[in-house]
């Protein structure tokens, strides 16, 4: 046996060299930068997150024509099309697409990217709408102040358990297309407790992209997180 | 499907520590891969005999550290194994344990000649 690594060679001329790096870590200090530049100018960006078709765009238009205290600015993620990106400024606010081809998450160095080509006004709220998937955007750090999970009420509100990286990645839950509640089965208290199940701080609004209704919550909501990006710049000046 | 770019992250990573050493080329790989970790290591050791090709990592094997998971409760603030996200404190039965091992996936070493 080899006394170098215990192979079974009886000599080689190779050696061990350790690393020690997780393979996550160029993302997680792109991230890291891109927290920093919205810090520095009070920006506070969401990164929504969600299956396809839950309604994060719909969400975000009427998102954008709904919420006045700040620009709204938004970032756009999909494998093909700048359809998006088209219906948030047909709404009224400067998006940017970001295309990833058949990349299937947005990652901090794309975000960085756009954001340098929609340089963001000062506090002005960011929305990052996430490649639609339940699974590996949870694993990627854009540098948002939160990740924000939407799932509409057409689909099983066992989700949360079933994909249980996103539930627990997130910190509010938009629970959407509740104006079709009267027409569906769909047992709220049941998504709740599955949420709640993988992760007990999670916060929920429910909310209607069509109907408008819940909106007031969901405006709050972002309202209330503003300072906290408005409070990191003074802490980091 | 996010396992490619890792698996791409972690060819990058040998590549840049055997030029660094003045090596020709990276024989293994050693990998911490946590059981919590959201990464599937059969899906992991696919993307990297793709992503390996054409640098001095083509064809490393890769040896892999699995992390068992650990969860801390909230509550009762009790350390127990964690096989899934769903796992009960044994304790006092709380959900939603914090995850306090299991979820690294690092590079540890690497085996050039």
């Amino acid at each position: 046996m080899c006394v170098d690594c215990g192979c079974d060679a009886e000599r080689h001329d190779s050696r061990r060299v350790e690393v020690r790096r997780d393979l996550l870590a160029a993302n997680d200090r792109l991230a890291a930068a891109n927290r920093l530049y919205f810090a520095e100018k009070a920006i506070l960006a969401l990164n929504l997150v969600s299956s396809p078709g839950s309604g994060k765009t719909s969400i975000l238009e009427r998102t954008v024509a709904a919420f006045d205290s700040r620009p709204v600015v938004v970032i756009e993620g999909d494998q093909q099309t700048g359809r998006d990106a088209e219906r948030i400024k047909a709404a009224g606010a400067a998006a940017v697409q970001i295309n990833t081809g058949s990349g299937c998450h947005l990652d901090a160095r794309m975000v960085a990217a756009a954001i340098s080509e929609l340089d963001p006004p000062a506090q002005s709220c960011l929305f990052i709408e996430n490649v639609g998937n339940l699974v590996c955007p949870a694993m990627f750090d854009l540098g948002e102040a939160a990740k924000v999970v939407i799932i509409s009420v057409t689909e099983g509100e066992d989700k949360p358990e079933k994909y249980p990286y996103m539930f627990r990645a997130a910190s509010l839950c938009l629970i959407n297309k509740i104006d079709l509640l009267p027409h569906l089965d769909f047992d709220l208290a049941a998504l709740k407790a599955s949420a709640l199940a993988v992760n007990p701080a999670m916060i929920f609004i429910g909310l209607s992209a069509r109907s408008g209704e819940g909106f007031s919550g969901w405006l709050e909501w972002i309202e209330a997180q503003c300072p906290v990006a408005a409070k990191a710049v003074r802490q980091g000046g | 499907m996010h396992e490619l770019t890792l698996a791409c992250d972690m060819v990058d990573i040998a590549c840049e520590t055997a030029t660094r050493e003045g090596a020709e080329r990276v024989e293994a790989i050693e990998l911490e891969i946590g059981l919590l970790s959201g990464v599937l290591a059969e899906a992991l050791i696919f993307g990297f005999a793709t992503a390996c090709r054409g640098t001095v990592a083509e064809g490393a094997g890769i040896e892999l550290f699995p992390e068992p998971g650990r969860g801390v409760c909230r509550q009762c603030g009790r350390i127990s194994s964690l096989e899934t996200f769903l796992t009960r404190c044994p304790e006092c039965g709380s959900p939603g344990l914090c995850v306090s091992g299991g979820d690294c996936l690092r590079l540890r070493a690497i085996r050039v000649s």
